[in-house]
């Protein structure tokens, strides 16, 4: 079997340390593999798509735009147990008095990195949703009592949403005064609960849930390969007593690992909707 | 399977909230069922969202009067597991806990050297443990230093060369325990404590020997060949069993005799008190020493083979260098003969050669108590190091 190499984005140099372990438990166990990363996840697709690499994990964004460009034929074998039912937050300051999405009416709201489902795409397509009049502005202006102004916090772009910073950005932009209310997502929101970082912030809207990462493969890729690679994965599930395993999925945010099914990939699906009204489909270096 | 009920009341969603819903997941057991009792009734998805990162389960909330019930289901695998306490190996998990802990899973393995009980046990370990903590006494304070008298110098030079001598050995003393104790797993706790009371007692030691070496006026003397010698073929001792057979047995059994011979001949109380309170600790040193080995042999005779070996290869190296300390041996002789006379030396002599038989037939007697045949033990003894420890 040749060694199959695998491609992950550097978010935080943390990453090295996820996959070495990956990548040593791998060989240890008879998969032949080893890894790249990439500085952003455009330059990941399409490394996968010129075949550079032979899996890509990639977020949800980048998942959907190796569909794309695959005529959705693209297959996705393992993911996370918390990359299900993931969810897009809305928060707002305590003492705003916005209890739903409906009064945001004459508020300023942010969104994340364009290219975060969490922060920005699944922000914008439940407010688009919500059939609220919305117009794009570049700073804190106040907005017509029947309309929302929306402001974006572009930072970290080619990364995803994966280092968190936009949601951060929003969060203290709120605290600030600056904007009314934002979106994040779940896990940033989980985090910031229970560190109680944001006390005078919550969340008044959920989202549906929706799918995050998972491990990509071009239509051609070897069936049996395929097999093996998440056979690898999920066998770490019982190894979880192994300190380096524990340490593992404790860095990558796992709780177990979850083979990719038909409900999983129906995850994606709205996304892939917000994606295309929002002309992000298409996989621009 | 467990129903757990956490009662958050009007605690709101924050730090506190999450750190208690955090802290009964934690201690629970897969499969258990929480109800979360709230005065709120909107805290249904943010529940959904911790339970999903965390790996658990939210089922459902109702309304319960004027509260609201959140129930979840620990999904998670079950974190902490205790271990047996009769265990004869440490577990590789059990780390810097000591034994009764619950552990929780992927805990680092520290790999400790010595985590066999066999190896390091003593049943008498706990009571001599007690009886050091009643027998501490302050090297500054419990010494009438100033009652110490003036001798003529070749005593004095005698007293500082013996202290001299005291003070390398209670070093070596000192550091093979101290050397071995954080190689033995906490899961025995009762040793590394017994040894940190050890460790402490060869510290007071070195203390109250520099100082009377420095109450002569002379202070600290020569430090011999022979005895650095003999000192290191014990420090350099990579196996426990064997260096504590070594140490506690061989050597401060011998030392125990040694000290009864010096306060038996010191001229003045300070000094018979400080030699009368050194080998009140060693004693406690000894009784480990033995209770360890003896209990080792008997769980397994062959190990009389391994102790036999350490004795005699220690003498064969020993016999290639240096003998006796002459200057120790001479220092003794002044001590106990009380002045450098002919007369006096001639019967300070006299009783350092009843001394090292006196040693002999003690060592020899420990040995058999320990379960070593009488033959034997006589031979090991005659080939102690000729430096006492």
């Amino acid at each position: 079997m040749k060694t199959i190499l695998l491609g992950a984005v550097a978010y935080d140099p943390k990453v090295v340390g996820i996959w070495d372990i990956i990548r040593d438990y791998a060989n240890e166990n008879g998969f032949k593999m080893d890894y790249v990363l990439f500085s952003n996840y455009e330059r990941q697709v399409d490394s996968l798509l010129k075949g550079h690499i032979d899996i890509a994990w990639n977020t949800n964004t980048a998942w959907i735009k190796t569909l794309y460009a695959t005529n959705n034929k693209a297959k996705a074998l393992v993911m996370r147990d918390t990359d299900i039912n993931f969810t897009t937050k809305f928060v707002a300051h305590k003492q705003s008095g916005i209890k739903s999405v409906s009064d945001l009416k004459g508020k300023i709201f942010g969104l994340g990195s364009l290219d975060s489902a969490q922060a920005a795409i699944m922000g914008l397509y439940y407010l688009e949703q919500a059939k609220l009049s919305l117009k794009e502005v570049s700073s804190f202006v106040k907005p017509q009592a029947d309309e929302t102004n929306i402001i974006r916090f572009n930072s970290d772009m080619g990364k995803h949403g994966d280092t968190g910073r936009s949601e951060f950005d929003i969060l203290e932009a709120i605290r600030k005064g600056e904007l009314n209310a934002g979106s994040i997502g779940s896990s940033t929101y989980v985090r910031i609960m229970a560190e109680g970082s944001y006390p005078e912030i919550e969340s008044f809207y959920t989202s549906p849930g929706y799918c995050h990462c998972n491990f990509s493969v071009l239509p051609d890729f070897d069936e049996d390969v395929a097999r093996e690679f998440s056979s690898m994965l999920l066998s770490q599930n019982e190894q979880k007593n192994r300190p380096e395993i524990a340490k593992m999925m404790s860095m990558e945010g796992l709780n177990e690992w979850v083979k990719v099914g038909e409900n999983e990939l129906a995850g994606y699906k709205l996304i892939y909707k917000a994606m295309q009204e929002q002309n992000l489909l298409e996989n621009k270096l | 399977m467990h129903q757990h009920s956490i009662i958050m009341g009007n605690i709101p969603l924050g730090k506190f909230f999450f750190l208690r819903l955090e802290n009964a997941f934690l201690l629970a057991e897969k499969g258990d069922i929480f109800e979360l009792l709230s005065d709120y009734d909107n805290l249904e998805n943010d529940l959904l969202s911790w339970c999903n990162f965390k790996g658990e389960k939210f089922l459902e909330k109702t309304k319960i009067n004027n509260s609201f019930a959140y129930k979840m289901l620990k999904n998670s695998s079950t974190k902490f597991h205790a271990f047996d306490p009769k265990l004869s190996i440490a577990p590789l998990e059990n780390g810097l806990s000591a034994r009764g802990a619950k552990l929780e899973n992927a805990s680092p393995h520290y790999h400790f050297n010595l985590s066999v009980k066999d190896e390091i046990w003593s049943d008498n370990v706990s009571k001599i443990y007690q009886e050091s903590k009643s027998s501490q006494w302050n090297a500054s304070t419990d010494i009438a230093w100033h009652d110490i008298p003036k001798y003529n110098p070749s005593l004095e030079f005698a007293i500082a060369q013996i202290m001299t001598y005291l003070v390398e050995n209670e070093f070596s003393a000192l550091y093979i325990p101290s050397k071995f104790l954080p190689t033995i797993s906490p899961f025995y706790h009762e040793v590394p404590l017994l040894l940190s009371s050890v460790i402490g007692d060869e510290a007071r030691h070195i203390e109250v020997f520099i100082k009377r070496a420095n109450a002569t006026g002379l202070g600290l003397q020569y430090s011999t060949l022979t005895t650095q010698q003999s000192l290191y073929t014990l420090y350099k001792e990579q196996d426990y069993l064997k260096s504590s057979f070594l140490l506690h047995i061989m050597g401060e059994g011998t030392f125990m005799d040694l000290l009864s011979f010096l306060e038996n001949y010191a001229q003045d109380e300070p000094t018979k008190n400080l030699l009368r309170l050194a080998r009140k600790d060693e004693g406690r040193h000894v009784a480990y020493g033995m209770g360890h080995v003896k209990s080792a042999i008997s769980n397994n005779p062959k190990r009389i083979e391994l102790l036999k070996d350490a004795v005699f290869r220690r003498k064969h190296y020993l016999d290639e260098l240096s003998g006796e300390s002459s200057l120790l041996l001479e220092s003794l002789a002044l001590f106990a003969g009380g002045g450098d006379s002919a007369s006096n030396f001639s019967f300070g002599f006299e009783a350092v050669e009843d001394l090292k038989q006196k040693m002999e037939k003690n060592r020899t007697k420990r040995l058999v108590e320990c379960g070593i045949d009488e033959d034997l033990a006589h031979d090991m003894s005659k080939s102690h190091t000729p430096n006492f420890m």
